[in-house]
């Protein structure tokens, strides 16, 4: 037994040495990547202080498109966009970046003001039983949920490989059990709150809203830049939308930005 | 000759229509000589006659149509005369000779079925006969109700199915909105279909389901159907609802009909005949008035009935631009689906949306119920306290007068919001439950990135990791397996402890064979040898020495070349232990033989062992 003990220990150190070794590269090569995209952050950051917003949004989409985004660059970007006017562009940032770091005060603060803006968001009493859940992403949930099935398969193997510790493992294991199911509570909970209503934001200065989706139809109402509203059809181009007073028209597909659930990106403009 | 002949047809047309009833037929025949007339064109002779010619309604009476020395290709078709229902049944031939000269007689019979009492005239009618047109003169009927002395008190009294339109108003008002009834009387039967009710210068709804009840009518019991429907009058002056129309079937009692022997199989049948006819009412005429032209109020809308208002708003607690919903709800009786609102005055500060309606009626034809309007606005300043007064007007039919509904202002507190050209960088976060007044500034931080553009479970790698503690699992599991396998099976533990000590073995005999050390080298030897066949025999390896090949192993199958070579090995540590010291080269020559004996024993299986050491 403890020769096998001896091999087990040095397999887990072997693995530790791999792992340090990824960790190292990792390291010495994250900061060269990030050393460029900061660079550029940190000058569409001068742009937006001199009060060149167009320009400063251009440089943030840049960057977000060339596969880098954070949350701190959907954030600057919707500023820019709000500075510069484009209310459901900087609304749109503002919800990827919301997506990305649920917890983020700064976020929250200009969403509301937009809330203000713009109007609510169309949501149920369902939605807002949901709420709770937007505390994490949805991305977060799933490895909160997915740490838990390690945690509770990694103790199972243990008392495989162990018997012994079975009575010390089983106290870890039922909070593991626990906190697993919570988890994946609070995950699905997550999932109905992004997948159980399409969102969408109006682009344009002033959308009107038709009875039917063709040119001809007639305005049944209009929304501002900004609106938010419950996506429910899609026929040729044209989107079918309800507003938070669920009013149901349609919409031309180019005043609306979709955004899809749990997906962190958007059709950019142009 | 000629009266004779028409004897003898017309007996046979009774007989054969009324039956054989001693005595009837007679009184029955005489009255068709009462009511025939003759009239001689050349060859053909044509006359017509109608028994019997008083009936009650339902009985039948036979037309007959009776033309000597020719007669027409086809029965004619007679023509229609309202309230009769006239149907050909058959004809009738017949040959007479008197003093040697022979005559043919053809009889067309009809059969004419009154559906309500009155007097009734055949007019006269045409026939081309060979090539001749004759023509029929006039026949009376006269058709009493179903029972002497029963003339009916309503009109249709008696008849067998009647239709009639009903209205609890018929002077209304334009715009005014009251049912109307098409009822349908039917003394045995069913309708065949929905009536029909043209109407002019009336709006009318859509027809309900009918009802069905049953009604006494002068002396008789009528199953009456009830269609309702909401009219409107579109216009001023005199309207006409109707005439209704309907398709129903009647049951007739096929009184004085002989029976036929396949008809003896089936009673009711040949009791009750099912005939469809088409009964019509009187017209109903409406009078509507307009509405008033004097005190007609401002927002007046054309709204007609008896309404109730009740306005709330939501929520009243906004800041400039929020949007409020402002819910009037009316209720009532009149036209809903046409009520509207006035044109909203006194909202100049505020941004109106166009309402959205719903109706919810609580009667099946739509009479009454109550029309939601959901009114969206906007407030525009700060300093506004009270959505402005609502009212509605609407004309009152039962007062005959304009009446306005008001609802007071309802409070509300607006207040003021920041404009986004005002916004200022703020230092640092917000707090989350704080009201946010002021823009949170950029960050000078680039951060972590995003974990994922899209849910980590589309990812494939993100899948394919959450395969590794499954892995491990497994592998613990089978790892525990294995150890449970090996403390049930202690012949197994022992090879394989066996296995690991020559392994460990032969790796120091290369060593000790490298650097001389000899002692150390067939110390080991001999302990590679004994655990390898303790191992084996699953025998202490102790206790293992050369005359084991000859005890144990010989009896259980090792080839004679193993034993041969173990024995060897075993004497080459003998010697070696009490002879000279081996080289090196010596020792290193030997290792590759007893690995090759090792190897061989490894994998012999021991088929009879007798005796434990």
């Amino acid at each position: 037994m403890s020769h096998l003990s001896g091999n087990i220990l040095g397999q887990w150190r072997y693995l530790l040495r791999v792992l340090a070794l990824v960790f190292l590269l990792g390291g010495t090569a994250m900061p060269g990547l990030y050393a460029t995209v900061g660079s550029d952050f940190i000058k569409a950051n001068r742009l937006y202080e001199e009060g060149q917003y167009l320009e400063a949004a251009a440089l943030y989409q840049q960057l977000i498109q060339k596969g880098h985004p954070t949350p701190a660059l959907y954030f600057n970007l919707g500023n820019a966009y709000l500075k510069s006017g484009q209310i459901g562009w900087a609304r749109a940032c503002y919800w990827l970046a919301r997506e990305a770091a649920p917890r983020d005060p700064d976020i929250h603060m200009n969403w509301r003001l937009l809330e203000q803006q713009a109007g609510p968001e169309p949501v149920t009493w369902w939605h807002r039983f949901l709420r709770p859940s937007r505390w994490l992403s949805l991305n977060e949930w799933i490895l909160v949920a997915a740490a838990f099935v390690w945690i509770i398969l990694g103790l199972f193997a243990l008392i495989q490989w162990r018997p012994s510790a079975k009575p010390r493992c089983r106290r870890w294991l039922q909070l593991s059990l626990i906190g697993g199911v919570l988890a994946f509570l609070g995950l699905l909970m997550s999932l109905c709150d992004h997948y159980g209503i399409s969102r969408g934001v109006v682009v344009t200065e002033k959308a009107e809203i038709k009875r039917g989706p063709i040119e001809e139809s007639q305005v049944f109402y209009t929304l501002s830049n900004g609106a938010m509203v419950k996506v429910i059809d899609r026929q040729f181009d044209w989107w079918q939308v309800t507003d938070p007073n669920g009013r149901t028209g349609w919409l031309p597909e180019k005043q609306l930005v979709l955004l899809r659930p749990g997906r962190i990106s958007i059709p950019w403009p142009k | 000759m000629r009266s004779i002949g028409l004897k003898r047809e017309s007996r046979m047309a009774n007989r054969r229509l009324f039956g054989s009833a001693p005595g009837l037929w007679l009184i029955r025949v005489l009255s068709v000589l009462c009511l025939s007339s003759v009239w001689t064109l050349g060859a053909a002779q044509f006359l017509t006659a109608l028994s019997p010619s008083t009936v009650t309604v339902g009985e039948e009476a036979t037309l007959s149509l009776v033309f000597e020395g020719g007669a027409p290709a086809s029965a004619p078709a007679l023509p229609e005369i309202p309230g009769l229902q006239v149907q050909y049944v058959g004809q009738q031939s017949q040959y007479n000779i008197v003093n040697g000269q022979a005559s043919s007689t053809v009889t067309l019979n009809y059969q004419v079925v009154p559906l309500k009492p009155g007097d009734y005239l055949i007019p006269a009618f045409s026939i081309d006969v060979e090539g001749k047109t004759l023509t029929s003169r006039p026949l009376q009927l006269k058709v009493v109700a179903g029972k002497a002395g029963d003339t009916g008190a309503q009109a249709g009294a008696g008849s067998l199915a009647f239709v009639r339109i009903m209205a609890p108003k018929t002077n209304l008002f334009v715009g005014e909105l009251t049912p109307v009834e098409i009822q349908l009387f039917i003394l045995a039967g069913k309708p065949l279909q929905y009536p029909e009710m043209p109407t002019e210068g009336i709006t009318v709804g859509k027809m309900s389901e009918p009802g069905q009840t049953r009604a006494q009518v002068g002396n008789q019991v009528y199953n009456v159907f009830v269609f309702r429907q909401p009219m409107t009058p579109a216009r001023a002056g005199q309207l006409t609802i109707g005439p209704a129309r309907c398709n129903v079937e009647v049951q007739l009692a096929q009184r004085n009909r002989r029976r036929s022997f396949p008809s003896m199989f089936n009673l009711l049948d040949d009791l009750v005949e099912r005939r469809q006819v088409t009964i019509q009412s009187e017209p109903l005429v409406v009078t509507a008035s307009p509405l008033p032209t004097h005190n007609v109020p401002a927002d007046f809308t054309g709204a007609v009935g008896t309404f109730g208002m009740q306005v709330s708003a939501s929520p009243t607690n906004v800041s400039v631009g929020d949007p409020i919903t402002v819910r009037i709800r009316i209720d009532g009786r009149g036209n809903l689906d046409t009520l509207s609102l006035p044109a909203p005055q006194g909202w100049d500060h505020f941004k109106l949306y166009p309402p959205s309606s719903k109706v919810e009626t609580t009667d099946p034809l739509g009479l009454e119920g109550i029309k939601t309007f959901d009114q969206v606005v906007t407030p525009q300043l700060a300093d506004l306290k009270e959505l402005p007064a609502i009212s509605f007007s609407f004309f009152d039919p039962n007062k005959r007068q304009y009446r306005t509904l008001r609802q007071a202002p309802l409070p509300i507190v607006v207040s003021p919001a920041t404009p986004v050209n005002l916004f200022t960088p703020a230092a640092g976060g917000a707090g989350a439950g704080a009201k946010p007044t002021e823009m949170a500034h950029i960050k000078s931080r680039l951060g972590n990135p995003v974990i994922a553009s899209v849910p980590l479970f589309m990812e494939g790698w993100f899948v394919g990791l959450q395969g590794i503690p499954i892995v491990i699992w497994l592998a613990a599991w089978i790892h525990r397996r294995s150890q449970e396998r090996l403390l049930r099976d202690p012949r197994l533990r022992h090879r394989r402890e066996a296995d690991r000590a020559v392994k460990q073995g032969l790796k120091h005999l290369h060593h000790y064979a490298a650097t001389g050390q000899s002692e150390a080298f067939f110390a080991v030897f001999f302990r590679v040898l004994q655990e390898q066949i303790g191992g084996c025999l699953n025998l202490p390896a102790s206790g293992i020495t050369e005359s084991v090949v000859e005890d144990y192993l010989a009896p259980a199958g090792l080839p004679e070349d193993l034993a041969d070579e173990l024995r060897a090995l075993f004497h080459f540590c003998d010697q070696a232990r009490y002879a000279a010291t081996p080289s090196n080269p010596e020792m290193e020559s030997w290792l590759p033989r007893l690995e090759t004996v090792l190897l061989r024993l490894k994998s012999f299986e021991p088929t009879n062992i007798s005796r434990p050491l």
